[in-house]
């Protein structure tokens, strides 16, 4: 064979394979037509044979025809479905739990559960057999609806979180904080926890546990005692960082408000003598730990 | 089944209203039962409505704890 006829089927061969190509190309592509022609077809005339259904109002087409075949409750004999409607429904559902477990009825009897939103949460503790710890272990009326309340963020105080006794001053960059985790603890404190269970305000107050050796060392079974109160969390941050602070503070004058300098908020002594300065650290975007730092290095000087 | 609705029966949004949704349901064999809370003006996101709503539910629970009792026995 000549050079020239081997460069000539060279040259062809890609013409051949490129035809090939083509020609399955345009199989596919007909057959594909074909296919969705025909799927196109088959959902008409199912669409056709339910149209006696009511005008929805809208043009999009079920992706299932209504009704569906069952097939996820299949062999299920009861099921559970449970609507959403936001925090409230969340509330209402766990109240409804606790209704049927009272009579002897019980979310788990459910061999499927189906929730939307609120009862996707209610209802995936329902499913891990949960419920029950509403009857057992926690005082369903008692401290819950406030442990339930504190977790939900808000806006603005309301009588759910705050019975404040006495309005209290703040500082400044604490009260503007838009942090919507921190403020419902914020507004909930120790006034709204004391208001709400008279038990809870008859406790030792900072001031006497910090300033009285003789308490002193009851520190850290009041620490585990607080820590588990439900709506305590300024008291939580107020002994997570007393630690250090304790060591000194029974060389703290006994009228010194510990508990507002830990919280970050002013003095509300008009005669303290530190008053200006934290007033001036609170302008600058000063922490409760820098207050406190103040305050150890006053109750050193006195 | 138990839902949160208005007076008319119908969720949020959605033009069918749950008696018509069931009665999808039934039609393929299916025994139901509706429990609708219906309250009558709430703040869904407020932290305020928690303490009434548990208990709302709870009495709803209590006065309809027969029914579903026989609807699942």
């Amino acid at each position: 064979m000549s050079i020239k006829a081997r460069r000539e089927i060279s040259v062809k061969r890609p013409d051949k394979e490129v035809n090939y190509r083509s020609a399955v190309l345009r199989r596919d592509v007909l057959l594909g037509t074909a296919a969705s022609l025909l799927t196109a077809g088959r959902a008409s005339t199912q669409v056709e044979s339910y149209s006696t259904q009511p005008e929805v109002g809208t043009n999009i087409l079920p992706a299932a025809p209504i009704p569906a075949t069952p097939s996820l409750g299949k062999g299920k004999a009861r099921a559970l479905v449970l609507g959403g409607g936001g925090e409230y429904f969340i509330a209402w559902l766990l109240g409804f739990a606790h209704g049927l477990h009272s009579a002897g009825v019980s979310y788990d009897k459910a061999d499927v559960i189906v929730g939307t939103s609120a009862g996707a949460i209610v209802g995936s503790a329902a499913a891990a057999g949960h419920t029950g710890l509403l009857r057992d272990e926690i005082d369903f009326l008692g401290v819950f609806p406030k442990l339930l309340s504190d977790l939900i963020p808000a806006h603005e105080s309301n009588s759910s979180q705050v019975a404040r006794a006495q309005p209290r001053r703040r500082c400044p960059r604490r009260q503007h904080s838009n942090d919507p985790v921190d403020r419902p603890r914020r507004h909930g404190g120790a006034q709204s926890v004391g208001s709400q269970y008279p038990a809870y305000d008859r406790r030792p107050q900072p001031r006497t546990l910090l300033a009285e050796p003789s308490v002193s060392h009851d520190h850290d079974r009041l620490l585990h005692r607080r820590t588990t109160c439900p709506v305590a969390m300024e008291q939580y941050s107020y002994l997570a960082c007393s630690l250090r602070e304790r060591l000194v503070a029974r060389r703290v004058r006994a009228d010194l408000d510990w508990r507002s300098a830990m919280h970050g908020r002013c003095h509300v002594l008009n005669q303290h003598p530190l008053r200006p300065r934290c007033r001036c650290q609170a302008r600058l975007g000063g922490c409760a730990h820098r207050q406190s730092s103040t305050l150890l290095q006053h109750s050193e000087r006195y | 089944m138990v839902a949160l609705t208005d007076k008319a029966l119908r969720f949020s949004n959605i033009p069918n209203d749950i008696n018509q949704e069931l009665s999808y349901v039934q039609a393929a064999g299916t025994e139901t039962l509706l429990i609708a809370a219906d309250p009558s003006k709430v703040h869904l996101l407020s932290p305020a409505e928690i303490e009434p709503a548990l208990k709302a539910g709870r009495d709803r629970a209590v006065s309809e704890a027969e029914r579903v009792k026989a609807f699942w026995t």
